[in-house]
């Protein structure tokens, strides 16, 4: 098919602008077509018109229901979540009359450490709100791997899913507790060619420390100024890896002991100093006691309105989006929303 | 032979920052500002070295969008005229100050500096300074990388693992067409990494990159070098873990050099300090304040009587410190290397802009820094990391962890309740993206549809920039950095609906390319 020129349903961009501030006629560009040099140099106001114009298409309709699942650091997921109105009215109906009161919850499985990705952990509900929404969920166990769901529980525990994330795996937060050490050689990886090892393992340096696999002279030239070509022969010996491109999950230590007669010889540890071997990284978990008790206020509304909330006003974000964490009362209280600016017949309030 | 190795890494980059909507724009003068402050005085300092015969290596790594604009026409002819009138500014400052001798000296530094600026930028480089960071590669000073296309941070953008494929091919293609050559590595931005990352790196031609201690640390395998050598992860791509001590000596605002009291202030600038009338004629638009890089005073201490700035206090601070740094990655070294069966490797990880921005008298402390270890000492050697793994190609193998060297190590400053209702949109955009790539393999190159899905392509990375997400939460700049959001995902969805319904405006089109113009040969099917 051929290409259609058209405005694409946005109004033609005025000739006095497209021109430069030369006042002309109404008329809209009739050639559109050929090559860019055809086409007059744009004027910076014609950007700004074009720029403005296209903004409109920035706000979407909902799309299809989906869930996703972020970590954040070691001890907190972010979730974002959009379901469609019909799969919410689908689940209500699954609940039956339950269905109306039921609470839309996200609940967060631990999942099993090996490949099935199956649901061998703890599970917790979290209850959130909104066909498009979020949410932070802070993890207070030891494992690292989790999925979720985000489904409609009935007042007796009675769950429908709607939506699945993604897996995801938490950071590590500290050392492996393991001294398993294997090489590779990453010149071999990337020549896709292995050479067996021509250096004996676990040889003794003169000062004690362990030395595994080095072949070469110690005494080697000063590094040349311009770097050695890729692929030039070293004339070392390499201990080599089972392939080049191995799995992320593949355990490196079976690549590499495959490739030799026998398994690599257990590598002691080098005597480093604790600081340099694990990472004392941490959030400040292990230290002190503290309780932090916030409301977070967050939804949506048109993005060219004004939104007040406790008596001031909340900005909106470019897709409408709004988000803010107020210290809870120490009475009972009740929040005033205000939406207003636009058409006043749309003003209202919410409480 | 050295008993260590130091890795001195600068990360340049800025946000793609050109709007030939507007005749002038505020946000342009970051860039003015860093070329002006960091990368000419880079330049003359490595320079400097090299005509010196000073053997030294530095790996840089310069971002895809800070190539982009320091190669762009526009924006160089912009600089131009901004430069210009800081030269006048500094004519009349010469004059304000003709009578007070304690700012007499240092008006006249600054007039000097952008005099010379201003004929190195025209003169010597022909305005193409990238050209000028290729030749110091050619000639074996420097390591020259790169980053992903628009800066993206990669461990959020991974829920479409398409948007972290074209965010690395698309960089890795902007610098072998930029220098010609092989990537040697990348840097990841904000050190930003999760597991398997590497898989893509690899794709995209890179054998290495950088992440922050914790992530050598907390790797599969306790490292058994800690962090004074890299990792291979399984696919043999080797990680290189940032040395802490040598960050935080040039980092911390409290214990960092850039905080002594003989160093110039940041903020006290003419530009917020003077009356606007005598400023006005001199600054961008006439109307917004700017900083000028008129600054008078120095840090002084924990107080707001600042005292007057004195350049060659100054440079003594900046030589002493260089002997200071020396000295603790040289007490580093001597205390590791008799626990290790290779040389102990320090990486200092930084961002470039610290250098002559934040920190003034940061290049000359690096100038300083390099002369005296090519001739005060051999305890160490400076080595890029792709010299390292010549030397080394054999390393433990273990995969990183997830990591990052923002606030608190992990994605907390760029996921966090101010800016993660972005996220939503990039990854639904980038899904998009995808699908129509695949659902248009075959697009005959320069019809209106390829441009379109060419341009298309340019907005969503510009979208996925990581800076939009710290500006917003740094709280600085966020009407910018929403717009900027906000726009890119607009144009981008104008566009694939504009494909999708076969009905493109050529005009829109072309002002869509003339606005975001960046990548020109870029491939959308990337994203396929």
């Amino acid at each position: 098919m051929g290409e259609i020129h058209s405005n694409n349903g946005l109004k033609p961009i005025p000739d006095a602008i497209v021109n430069n501030g030369n006042h002309g006629t109404d008329t809209p560009p009739t050639d559109v077509g050929g090559d860019a040099q055809s086409l007059q140099p744009l004027s910076p106001e014609t950007l700004r018109c074009v720029a403005d114009e296209v903004r409109k298409s920035f706000v979407r309709p909902l799309g299809k229901s989906e869930l996703v699942l972020l970590e954040v650091d070691p001890y907190r997921l972010h979730a974002f979540w959009t379901v469609t109105r019909e799969a919410m009215e689908l689940a209500r109906d699954q609940l039956g009359t339950d269905g109306k009161q039921a609470s839309m919850i996200l609940r967060v499985m631990e999942t099993n450490t090996d490949e099935t990705g199956s649901f061998g952990g703890a599970t917790f509900d979290v209850e959130v709100g909104g066909l498009q929404s979020r949410s932070y969920i802070d993890i207070f166990g030891d494992a690292r791997r989790y999925q979720a769901i985000l489904g409609l529980r009935a007042a007796d525990n009675r769950f429908v899913t709607m939506v699945t994330s993604n897996p995801v795996e938490l950071p590590r937060p500290s050392s492996a507790t393991t001294n398993a050490f294997c090489q590779i050689d990453i010149d071999a990886a990337e020549r896709g060619t292995f050479s067996s090892p021509s250096a004996p393992l676990g040889s003794e340096t003169s000062n004690g420390a362990s030395f595994s696999w080095f072949g070469h002279d110690d005494a080697e030239t000063v590094p040349a100024r311009f770097p050695l070509p890729p692929g030039t022969p070293l004339g070392r010996g390499v201990l080599s890896a089972e392939g080049p491109r191995q799995s992320a999950e593949e355990p490196a230590a079976e690549a590499s002991a495959a490739q030799h007669d026998e398994a690599p010889a257990e590598r002691p540890p080098l005597v480093l100093e604790q600081a340099l071997t694990s990472s004392s990284y941490g959030l400040g978990r292990a230290n002190g006691f503290e309780v932090i008790a916030e409301l977070h206020v967050h939804g949506h509304a048109e993005p060219e309105r004004d939104l007040h909330l406790f008596g001031r006003k909340i900005p909106l974000r470019p897709d409408g989006s709004f988000s803010i964490r107020h210290i809870l009362p120490n009475d009972p209280s009740v929040i005033e929303a205000l939406l207003s600016g636009g058409d006043p017949s749309t003003d209202r309030g919410d409480h | 032979m050295a008993l260590g190795y130091l890795a001195i890494v600068l990360h340049a980059h800025l946000p793609y920052v050109r709007h030939p909507e507007y005749e002038s724009f505020l946000e342009e003068t970051w860039l003015f500002e860093a070329i002006t402050e960091v990368y000419i005085p880079l330049l003359r300092v490595f320079e400097g070295l090299r005509d010196d015969g000073v053997d030294f290596r530095i790996t840089l790594s310069i971002s895809p969008p800070l190539l982009a604009m320091l190669q762009d026409d526009f924006l160089q002819r912009r600089y131009l005229a901004h430069l210009e009138h800081l030269t006048r500014l500094g004519d009349q400052e010469i004059l304000r100050h003709h009578v007070d001798s304690r700012f007499l000296e240092t008006a006249r530094m600054y007039r000097r500096l952008l005099q010379e600026t201003h004929d190195i930028y025209v003169n010597k480089y022909g305005r193409d300074l990238v050209s000028a960071f290729g030749r110091l590669q050619d000639d074996g000073c420097l390591e020259i990388i790169t980053a992903a296309a628009t800066h993206g941070y990669l461990p959020i953008l991974r829920t479409q693992p398409a948007a972290v494929k074209a965010q690395l091919q698309v960089g890795a293609e902007s610098y072998r067409r930029t220098f010609n050559r092989p990537l040697p590595g990348f840097w990841l931005p904000e050190c930003g990494y999760f597991p398997g990352l590497e898989n893509a790196v690899q794709e995209a031609g890179g054998r290495y990159f950088f992440v922050e201690t914790h992530g050598i640390l907390n790797a599969t395998d306790k490292p058994q070098y800690g962090y004074l050598a890299p990792l291979a992860c399984p696919n043999g791509v080797a990680a290189f873990g940032r040395d802490p001590a040598s960050g935080r000596v040039v980092w911390s605002a409290n214990e960092g050099y850039p905080g002594d009291f003989w160093y110039r202030d940041f903020y006290k600038d003419i530009g917020f300090e003077l009356d606007f009338d005598y400023i006005k004629p001199y600054i961008l638009d006439g109307e917004t304040r700017i900083f000028t890089g008129f600054k008078y005073y120095r840090v002084t201490g924990d107080t707001n009587e600042k005292e007057p700035y004195e350049a060659d206090r100054a440079t003594e601070r900046a030589a002493m410190h260089a002997d200071d740094f020396i000295k603790r990655q040289q007490d580093a070294v001597e205390r590791y290397a008799p626990s290790l069966d290779k040389p102990p490797l320090i990486v200092a990880l930084y961002d470039a802009e610290l250098f002559g921005h934040w920190w003034f008298e940061g290049p000359q402390w690096l100038d300083f820094m390099i002369r005296k270890l090519a001739a005060d000492q051999n305890t160490l050697d400076l080595i890029t990391p792709s010299q390292y793994l010549q030397r080394y190609p054999v390393q433990q193998c273990a995969q990183p962890s997830a990591s990052s060297w923002g606030d608190k190590g992990y994605s907390d400053f760029w996921l966090n309740p101010g800016n993660d209702w972005i996220y939503r949109h990039l990854h639904d955009a980038a899904g998009r993206m995808q699908e129509v790539a695949r659902d248009n393999p075959d697009v005959a190159p320069g019809t209106l549809t390829f441009r379109a899905l060419q341009q298309a392509a340019r907005s969503l990375l510009l979208a996925q920039a990581s800076d939009w997400a710290f500006i917003m939460k740094t709280g600085t700049a966020v009407d910018y950095a929403y717009g900027r959001t906000r726009d890119h995902l607009a144009r981008f969805h104008y566009l694939v609906d504009a494909v999708a319904s076969g009905t493109i405006d050529e005009q829109r089109l072309e002002a869509l390319e003339t606005m975001d113009d960046i990548f020109p040969e870029i491939d959308y099917r990337v994203f396929a």
